[in-house]
Order: structure tokens, then C-alpha cells, then sequence
């Protein structure tokens, strides 16, 4: 990624790479310019996870020992950055066997060994390839409970949480309406991973409970809210009040 | 010498920054804020200090302010703190870097992580500070634009949302840290 002329200044400035003029210059533009504040904040974090992971030469690694990181702030992100590289789990490296282990090994092992094993694994890929496109993924149900119904009620119960199974395909969720809809009203339903927000698919309306269904793959685990909004026969729209709220375990 | 600050050089001071009082009070904030950033990127250990110095030579000076000085008041701010700065180097000499941390400490401070990963953020919002760290160099690169790609945003907009996440873990972290030290 090409870094931007005030990206490349920044870092500069960190690094101690500028002269005093220029030091000057883009201290009086830190002062008055959110923008680029915004990127000193930016680029601090970035250069200190650079700093740990052993990226910085000699030179800029001193002086940013010495400047940036024996400040309060600096010595904060640097835990920061220190713990969040602890808190990753170490990567299983297999080792690989050298050219001559290769060669020892293609020599001693039978070649139809090979080829009786490929053909197999083949056979066992595709019947469960068959089997898992004749058998429907699995469907989780969940009833959930409008926010807003929940407290008028005098109820403050959490969240409910679902189990999705690794071979679910769905989670169907029936909305309670907090009131009824004429016949002929449709369903719109949205859901809130608290990053994005989808559209989802709503299958069914009886009376005050309207069915979602939401593909297993947009349910990572994490925290998630439905909202409704409802169309009515006339074209106008109304938003269901409150939200549907449920985890993912 | 410099005056010690007083209610009235206060008043005065935030007059000058804005008329509206709310205004003034967003100002002084943010201009003290960035005062404490450019003494810490000068590896100032005591920036909140250097930044209430730079702060009150500017209040003794008000009136004068008042009647001469035309332009944006953070410039006026900041080419006191640069002499601040310089008065102090004369006075002390930089900081001693303090000691590389050892296993136990970072040891402390990974759990301080986990535990203000969970109470601050969410857990969409902590995946995205796990998967932002994954990895180095090009790998790291590459995982990143895939997280912006996922996310339907820039990689600029990314690291800004990190950068907020991150300012959100940084005093929890802090103030966990203190809690088991002096536990």
C-alpha cells in the first residue's frame, strides 16, 4: 500500500528524519489540523507494533526508544501492542524434510502404496461431497423478545444465546411483534453484527410473529441485533420500535 | 517570571480563545490535548506538566494577547511550548529509558488484555483488534486490506477504527496494570 505525502511525514516526524524547519512546520500543522492529528495518532500505534516486531533499523529504533517511547503514552501502547502479541496463539510450524529425506523417502516407499491411498482419499471425498449434498444443512430456532416489549414489561433479561452446531446451515428466529399488522403487510429485517448491517430474509408472518431466517456463515460468534421495519398494503413503512437482540456462542 | 495563574487571567484566557464560554472550554481541551502529544512525541516524560507550563506562560501574557496577537491562538500555544521545552532540556536532562520489561510484567499486562478486551469492546470489535495484529509484513498487509474488504470499508477508515479501538483498551489496560501492582 503506497503510503499518502503526510503518512510519509508523520513517520518521518516519529523517526526524528526531519530538520528542525520541517519539525517545526509539521508540529504548527499538528496543532491546528484534525486530519493529520488523526494520522500522528495513527501512525504512532503502527510504528510502535513495527518497533516489537523487529521491523525498525538500528538507527530509527533508538531514536524512537529515546523520543516517542520513553513518553507515558508511548510506554502505554507499547504494552498495548506487547500484550496483544502474547495473547496470539504461537503458529505450529511443521518442519520440513530436507532434499535428501525426500529423495531417501521416494525410494523406499512402494509406489502403488501412493497410488492406492490417492485413490481412496478420492473415493471418501467424494462420497462425503455426495452425502453432504443430499442431507439439508441443519436449522437452530430461536424465539426472541422485542427490547422495547422486554422493559415495558418490567423484564430486563439478557440476550438469549444460541448454540449454532458446526453443520448448521440456519438460524431461524421468530420476532415477536410488540403489536398486530393488518393482512397484507410485509416484513423487512436487518441484522447488526455491530460492524455491518445485512439484509436478511424474512420467510413468514402469523399473526404477531414474524420468522428470519439468517445464513449460519453470517453468525460468527459475537453479538448481534434483528430490526423490522414494516411495509404496509399502502406502500408507507413503520419502524418497529426496539430490537431483537442474541448472542452467538 | 512567570505570574501564577489566576481566576481572572482564566476568564480572560477563554475569552480569547472563544466568546462563547462552551466553545472555549472545547478549545483550551483540545489545544492543551495536543500540547501533552507534541511533548510526548519529543520524549517528554512529564507532558501533562509541560503542557500546564506552556498554558499559564500564555495566561501571564493575556492582556498583552488580547491587544497584539492576531491568528489561530494554538500557534501562539505552541511556539510557547517549544520554549518550554527548551527551558526544560537546559534545566534536566532527557529521561532515562526505563528497564525492558520482564516475562512476569507482560505476563500481567496480557491479562489486563483479556480482561479489558472483554469488558470494553464487543465481540465482533474484538476480533477485528485479534485479526488486525495477526501476522507480519506482507502477510500482515494482506490480511488487513481482507478485513477492510470484508468490513465494505478503506484501509484508511480500518486503521482509523483500530486506532479508536486501541485508545479504548490503553487506560483500562493502565488502570488494570495499577490495580494488580498494588494488589
Amino acid at each position: 500500500m503506497a503510503l499518502s505525502h503526510d503518512q510519509v511525514t508523520v513517520r518521518d516526524y516519529l523517526l526524528g528524519h526531519l530538520n528542525d524547519q520541517e519539525q517545526e512546520k509539521i508540529e504548527q500543522r499538528l496543532m491546528v489540523e484534525d486530519e493529520l492529528f488523526d494520522e500522528l495518532e495513527i501512525s504512532k500505534g503502527e510504528l510502535v507494533e513495527e518497533y516489537c516486531a523487529g521491523e525498525l533499523n538500528q538507527d530509527d529504533r533508538r531514536w524512537f526508544e529515546h523520543n516517542y517511547l520513553a513518553s507515558t503514552e508511548g510506554r502505554q501502547r507499547h504494552a498495548l501492542v506487547l500484550a496483544i502479541s502474547c495473547l496470539k496463539r504461537p503458529e505450529v510450524v511443521e518442519r520440513q524434510p530436507s532434499f535428501l529425506e525426500k529423495i531417501a523417502a521416494f525410494w523406499t516407499r512402494p509406489r502403488w502404496v501412493a497410488a492406492v491411498a490417492s485413490a481412496a482419499l478420492v473415493l471418501i471425498i467424494g462420497f462425503i461431497g455426495l452425502r453432504s449434498l443430499q442431507q439439508p444443512k441443519k436449522s437452530v430456532s430461536v424465539a426472541l423478545i422485542n427490547t422495547q416489549v422486554n422493559r415495558s414489561n418490567g423484564n430486563n433479561t439478557l440476550p438469549p444465546k444460541v448454540n449454532l452446531p458446526a453443520d448448521a446451515g440456519e438460524l431461524r428466529a421468530s420476532l415477536t411483534l410488540p403489536k398486530s399488522f393488518a393482512q397484507g403487510t410485509r416484513f423487512q429485517a436487518v441484522l447488526d453484527n455491530q460492524v455491518d448491517r445485512k439484509q436478511m430474509n424474512v420467510v413468514d408472518h402469523k399473526e404477531n410473529t414474524v420468522t428470519v431466517v439468517v445464513p449460519a456463515r453470517d453468525l460468527p460468534t459475537g453479538e448481534y441485533a434483528l430490526e423490522l421495519t414494516a411495509i404496509k398494503s399502502d406502500g408507507s413503512e413503520e419502524a418497529i420500535p426496539g430490537i431483537y437482540r442474541f448472542d452467538v456462542n | 517570571m512567570n505570574k501564577a495563574p489566576t481566576q481572572d487571567g482564566f476568564d480572560k484566557l477563554m475569552e480569547w480563545l472563544d466568546p462563547e464560554r462552551q466553545k472555549a472550554g472545547e478549545k483550551y481541551e483540545k489545544i492543551r490535548h495536543r500540547l501533552i502529544k507534541v511533548f510526548d512525541c519529543r520524549g517528554c516524560g512529564d507532558s501533562e506538566d509541560l503542557a500546564d507550563e506552556t498554558i499559564n506562560v500564555v495566561m501571564s501574557r493575556i492582556d498583552w494577547l488580547i491587544e497584539n496577537y492576531r491568528g489561530d491562538p494554538a500557534l501562539y500555544f505552541y511556539g510557547v511550548a517549544k520554549k518550554v521545552h527548551l527551558e526544560r532540556l537546559k534545566k534536566k536532562p532527557p529521561p532515562r529509558l526505563p528497564p525492558p520489561r520482564d516475562t512476569s510484567e507482560i505476563e500481567l499486562e496480557c491479562s489486563c488484555l483479556e480482561r479489558c478486551l472483554e469488558e470494553k469492546l464487543t465481540q465482533a470489535e474484538r476480533d477485528l483488534v485479534l485479526r488486525y495484529h495477526e501476522k507480519f509484513k506482507r502477510e500482515k498487509i494482506e490480511i488487513r486490506r481482507q478485513l477492510a474488504q470484508e468490513l465494505g470499508i478503506s484501509i484508511n477508515a480500518l486503521r482509523i477504527r483500530v486506532c479508536h479501538l486501541h485508545s479504548r483498551l490503553r487506560p483500562c489496560i493502565e488502570q488494570c496494570l495499577r490495580h494488580l501492582l498494588n494488589q
